[in-house]
């Protein structure tokens, strides 16, 4: 009873007012205002903000006889009542006076224009692995970096690879990513969208990007650099040299550099010429030679180059670039490999021949010699009002090929050579006349490149000569406009060619068509119009590209008349693609094409390809005509991390011609002849990732599915044949920390084959897999481990299967000058390595000597 | 039969700059084979701005290199029902982009224009009291997409302090909280009558014109009051985001910012050896909310 006459009192104590706040003249609520309550001495006790309804809600505990009640809001006249201090109902109703404010401005920074270029700091990301710039490159974000040195960002190449603003190596910048030392670098510039012709700077965006190394400020005036030297031990002893130095200056920059070795590291490919703008994917080597006869040489397994590459291999690069002024440079680059490999073989082929089967056994001892000088010189004019750029460009390649084999027991020596002369000049002007751009670029290219072998069998001889040169130029425009969201493009394109053909087979297998000898010129016109259709959701796009060659034929060895040929084709393509939500994306699309074969077609004469190998073209061009439906369906949901890739495309072909194959002995004779070749491809593909954030790992598995339906015909019969594939590629990549990550990885892939051989089918089928486990740790900074254990189990025919177990291990270690690294590799010291493929209707199996255990210890030296 | 082969030879090279004058010569500059292009903004008009403050934001995106800071210039914009904090410069790009579709321009000049504003920009947009009593945030994730979540408005339990002073002519106030796992120094100012401030604060009796965090790491300070003098509209982009929770969008962060190699993958890019998975590092990660 006591107890309840209190609730009362204490309730009391407690003062409750509310209310609401209003417009004085619109009677709405005001939600938002400020309501305070200031005691006797003008303190503020409590305060509330209204809602939406303009409710507010104050309750305090004070003894003062009275209170203040305020409301203000922003663009109205404050508001303030005197009141009892007693739990009560009030409203507030307040006047608008529109706002009165000291406006205040203080000048924000200016906005850096510059600011598409992301600098990273090469200290941040260097590790105590890194010894060259293209290890911390690979590092940053978005950046990919290929074993040749080639880089790509966002997944597109780069346009522009430059040392402190200037291109010295161009398309050959491999050489600076695989050897710049890595503490030679401050910052490592990605310039994004990047267009390097100025005059064109805010006109044409590229959406390329262009990488800039900025040097050390100390680096700058003297030579940069590295001497790497290393030693160790396999069966023999293995070597490995290389220097580097770059000197880099406003005015003037040149690299020097050689490197050898016989330790199995490939030093060639970061000669490659990297791609830096779409049209360098028609590179000019493709349509200067295609080489006629393919002497069975080098092979690649399916595993790690520097497994079985046995190698002795010098390289050395010259680059010299000078600014003669602002807007102007002269560029001088000389490159030099010389290459010797070796590869041993031993190898079965089946051949299906009716009712039997053909089988070749045969060891191999190859021979690679490869000695290439290449260089180019440019002038670059790149101003605000114009764009000029020439060079000129040599090639002289000299490859040679040895093999020592026997074949089901007799002995076969071949030689072949094939020495490439090759000079081109590209020449590009671009003029900009207020927002319209003038553009002009000529392409001008010869490449010579005769084709000898020579095959001893028996104490005979036997010989096959070619001879080949071309004359190439090229030229591409296009004009375009927009409507909306339609736009229309025209592309137009010239390519000209004059192709001199001759081959000389002296061989007796063979009593007629061993000479041919014929001038051709190729002229192909292309006009195509290209029209999209873009909304958020839709986009679609028809191209009707209208392609004619004109070949013109001289037969240099009868009648020297010439003939003219000309093939028009329209070669549709339509695609649509629809994005149905955020998650969900589909593309459609269909293409048909037809086109023509090459200049080897023309051929009418038997090729000694090889010494197993002979070819006679028909002498007429083939013509090929190809429908491709495809459909693809991209989910990604970010918020479970989960992402399915599915593509699914079904592609006929028809070519009016067809490979028959005979046998004589273990000679295989190809020839060409008029019958029509229908092939179906089916393929399929699925992706699934998934990122596990739990325990920090990705995992993805990708499935590939591929049905080939074709015919072969062998030894007069024509047999159909169908082959399957499935591929499982499955992935876990655990990132246990930024010191220690764990990768497994494994592969498996079943091949099934079926032949109609009089109407029976004859199956067969072929298992491979393999696993590999992969980690990297590094206890402290200066020190990187890292170990890799990779399982493999092939089958090579019907109950025969091969194991086999591969094992690394790795160390670096880092001082301030000198470095160390320690590489074992190999350690089970497994000699070789087996696999079979099947081939339509034959069945090949290789055994490949590989590189045994080895040890080696490198130190490099910077300065 | 030499002089016909010279002939020939002459031949093709003319032959191809006449087509090339036929052909090459003007390319006006309307469409990139590989560029979007771009679409209006779908916006939604929530409101009509009455005041705009901009704040510098300063923080230390990694606590281990506190030298390093990052700064960004974002905008408050003031409705009569509801406000919007987002990017000073976003703001700025996107009525420069209608105005430049409105003119018809092209994407590569689009592009141009409109790249000065939008590199280093913040991605987040907080809009207070929308939908009403709630609080909605859309922000991007680096090669993932734009999300969208909203959560109630938690007013932060503010402590009132004894000290005051004068910030852009205004004399404020103190006022203490803690707040998802940070503790704050407010200064407001009953001067502006809006209970209102950068980022997720508000509830006190005034605007906030500065607030740190004790640790230094987050720093919001006005630099810029303005009274539109025009029609500024509060608006909400329509993009397709994709709805969530504020803890599922923490933890997609928080996964970004410990793994970017497997969001680089995901995304589409081909990481070609584990070398370089293995080498993509971790990055720093500091949120402002260290807990919820």
């Amino acid at each position: 009873m006591f107890i309840f006459m209190f609730i009362p009192f204490i309730a009391i104590s407690q003062t409750a007012i509310k209310g609401f706040v209003f417009d004085k003249a619109t009677k709405k609520p005001i939600s938002g205002a400020i309501i305070s309550m200031l005691d006797e001495n003008s303190e503020a006790v409590v305060y509330d903000i209204s809602t939406e309804n303009g409710e507010y809600h104050l309750s305090f505990n004070i003894t003062d006889k009275k209170i203040l009640l305020i409301g203000r809001m922003l663009g109205y006249k404050e508001e303030q009542i005197e009141l009892e201090t007693k739990s009560q109902q009030q409203n507030l109703y307040l006047e608008e006076t529109g706002i009165e404010i000291k406006e205040v401005i203080i000048k924000s920074k200016p906005i850096n224009v510059n600011e598409d270029t992301l600098k990273y700091s090469v200290n941040t990301f260097k590790s105590a692995g890194d010894r060259v710039i293209g290890d911390v490159l690979k590092k940053l974000p978005g950046i990919e970096v290929t074993e040749s040195g080639g880089i790509k960002y966002n997944g597109e190449p780069i346009n522009k690879f430059y040392i402190e603003g200037l291109d010295l190596l161009e398309n050959k910048y491999g050489i600076a990513t695989n050897n710049v030392p890595v503490d030679a670098v401050q910052n490592v510039e990605v310039i994004e969208n990047h267009q390097p012709i100025k005059s064109i700077k805010g006109m044409v965006t590229s959406t390329q990007a262009a990488i800039n190394l900025k040097l050390k400020g100390d680096k700058m005036a003297r030579p940069v650099g590295g001497i790497r030297a290393g030693g160790g031990y396999s069966d023999k002893l293995n070597w490995l040299l290389e220097t580097f130095a770059l000197q880099a200056s406003k005015k003037r920059q040149s690299i020097v550099m050689y490197k050898t070795n016989n330790s199995g590291n490939d030093i060639t490919r970061e000669f490659n010429e990297q791609i830096i703008t779409i049209k360098d994917l028609q590179n000019a080597d493709n349509v200067l030679y295609k080489d006629i006869l393919t002497p069975s040489g080098i092979n690649n397994p399916p595993i790690e180059k520097e497994r079985y590459l046995f190698n002795k291999t010098h390289t050395a690069s010259l680059n010299n670039l000078w600014k003669t002024s602002d807007d102007k440079q002269l560029r001088l680059n000389v490159n030099y490999v010389n290459d010797i490999e070796k590869q041993n073989t031993f190898s079965q082929s089946e051949y299906l021949m009716g009712d039997s089967t053909l089988k070749i056994t045969q060891t191999d001892d190859f021979l690679q010699k490869q000695q290439l000088l290449d260089g180019g010189i440019s002038y670059t004019e790149n101003s605000k009002g114009h764009y000029l750029d020439n060079e000129l460009k040599w090639k002289i390649k000299l490859n040679s090929n040895h093999s020592q084999s026997t074949v089901n027991g007799s002995e076969v020596e071949q030689t072949f050579d094939m020495p490439i002369t090759q000079i081109q000049d590209q020449l590009n002007y671009l003029k900009v006349f207020g927002k319209k751009i003038f553009n002009i670029g000529t392409y001008l290219a010869y490449a010579d490149h005769p084709e000898n072998l020579i095959i001893e069998k028996g104490g005979k001889f036997h010989k096959q000569r070619i001879g080949l040169s071309n004359f190439y130029s090229k030229t591409n425009s296009y004009y375009s406009w927009g409507v909306g969201r339609s736009s229309i493009r025209l592309n137009g394109n010239i390519e000209a060619s004059l192709n001199n053909i001759n081959t000389k087979l002296d061989y007796p297998l063979f009593s007629d068509s061993l000479t041919f000898a014929k001038q051709i010129s190729h002229i192909n016109l292309e006009l195509s119009p290209l029209y999209t259709y873009k909304t958020n959701q839709l986009s679609i796009e028809i191209e009707l590209p209208l392609n004619d060659n004109i070949l013109f034929k001289k037969d240099k060895l009868t009648d020297n008349k010439t003939s003219t040929e000309n093939y028009l084709f329209i070669n549709p393509r339509v695609g649509i693609s629809y994005k149905l939500n955020p998650y969900l994306n589909t593309r459609l699309s269909y293409r048909f094409s037809q086109n023509i074969g090459d200049n080897i077609d023309y051929i009418d004469a038997y090729l000694m390809k090889n010494y197993l190998n002979c070819y006679k073209p028909s002498g007429t061009l083939s013509l090929r005509k190809n429908q491709s439906f495809s459909l693809s369906l991209n989910y990604k949901n970010p918020i479970n991390s989960l992402f399915i890739n599915a593509y699914t495309s079904y592609i006929p072909t028809e070519t009016n011609k067809s490979i028959a194959t005979r046998f004589i002995g273990v000679q295989s004779v190809k020839t060409d002849i008029s019958l029509k070749n229908k092939t179906n491809m089916w393929l399929e593909q699925i992706y699934i990732g998934k990122y596990i954030s739990k325990i920090k790992t990705n995992f993805s598995i990708t499935t590939d599915y591929n049905y080939f339906k074709s015919s072969q015909i062998q030894q007069h019969v024509q047999y159909p044949f169908i082959s399957n594939t499935v591929a499982v590629n499955f992935k876990s990549n655990t990132k246990v920390s930024d010191t220690f990550t764990f990768v497994y990885l494994c592969n498996f892939i079943n091949s099934k084959s079926e032949v109609s051989i009089s109407g029976v089918k004859n199956k067969s089928n072929l298992n491979q897999f393999s696993q590999q486990i992969k980690t990297y740790y590094s206890p402290v900074k200066k020190m990187e481990l890292n170990f890799q254990i990779e399982h493999s189990y092939n089958e090579l025919g019907e109950n025969s299967s091969i194991n086999m177990l591969f094992a690394n291990i790795g160390a670096a270690y880092k001082f301030k000058k000198v470095d160390f690294e320690l590489n074992w590799n190999n350690i089970f010291n497994k000699k070789e390595y087996s696999y079979s493929v099947f081939s339509g209707l034959d069945t090949y199996s290789y055994r490949y000597g590989i590189r045994p255990m080895s040890v080696m210890l490198i130190v490099s030296f910077k300065f | 039969m030499l002089k016909k082969m010279k002939k020939n030879i002459l031949l093709l090279p003319l032959l191809f700059l006449l087509f090339s004058n036929t052909y090459c010569q003007t390319i006006t500059l309307n469409k990139g084979e590989n560029l979007r292009d771009f679409e209006p903004l779908k916006k939604q008009i929530l409101d009509t701005c009455f005041l705009s403050i901009q704040y510098r934001e300063m923080y230390v995106p990694d606590t281990l290199n506190f030298q390093n800071k990052k700064e960004y210039y974002m905008l408050l914009q003031i409705g009569k029902h509801l406000s919007k904090f987002s990017d000073f410069f976003i703001i700025k790009s996107d009525s420069i982009l209608n105005k430049l579709i409105e003119e018809r321009k092209s994407t590569p000049e689009i592009i141009n224009q409109l790249m000065p504003y939008r590199k280093g920009t913040s991605s987040i947009n907080i809009f207070k009291n929308y939908p009403v009593g709630n609080l909605t945030t859309t922000d991007k994730i680096p090669l993932s997409g734009n999300y969208k979540f909203s959560e109630e408005m938690t007013k932060p339990n503010w402590t009132f302090e004894k000290r005051d002073t004068i910030i852009l002519g205004y004399n404020c106030k103190e006022a203490t909280s803690t707040f998802r796992g940070r503790n704050y120094t407010a200064w407001y100012t009953e001067e502006i009558p809006i209970s209102d401030g950068p980022w997720k604060f508000w509830g006190l009796p005034g605007l906030i014109l500065k607030i740190y965090d004790t640790k230094s790491e987050y720093c919001f300070e006005a630099s810029r009051i303005e009274k539109p003098n025009v029609t500024v509209d509060i608006y909400f982009i329509e993009k397709d985001y994709y709805n969530t929770t504020k803890k599922t969008f923490d933890k997609q962060l928080r996964s970004f910012y410990d793994n970017p190699g497997v969001a680089l993958e995901n995304s589409g890019v081909k990481i070609v050896n584990d070398e370089l998975s293995k080498k993509i590092k971790s990055r720093p990660y500091n949120p402002i909310e260290l807990s919820e």
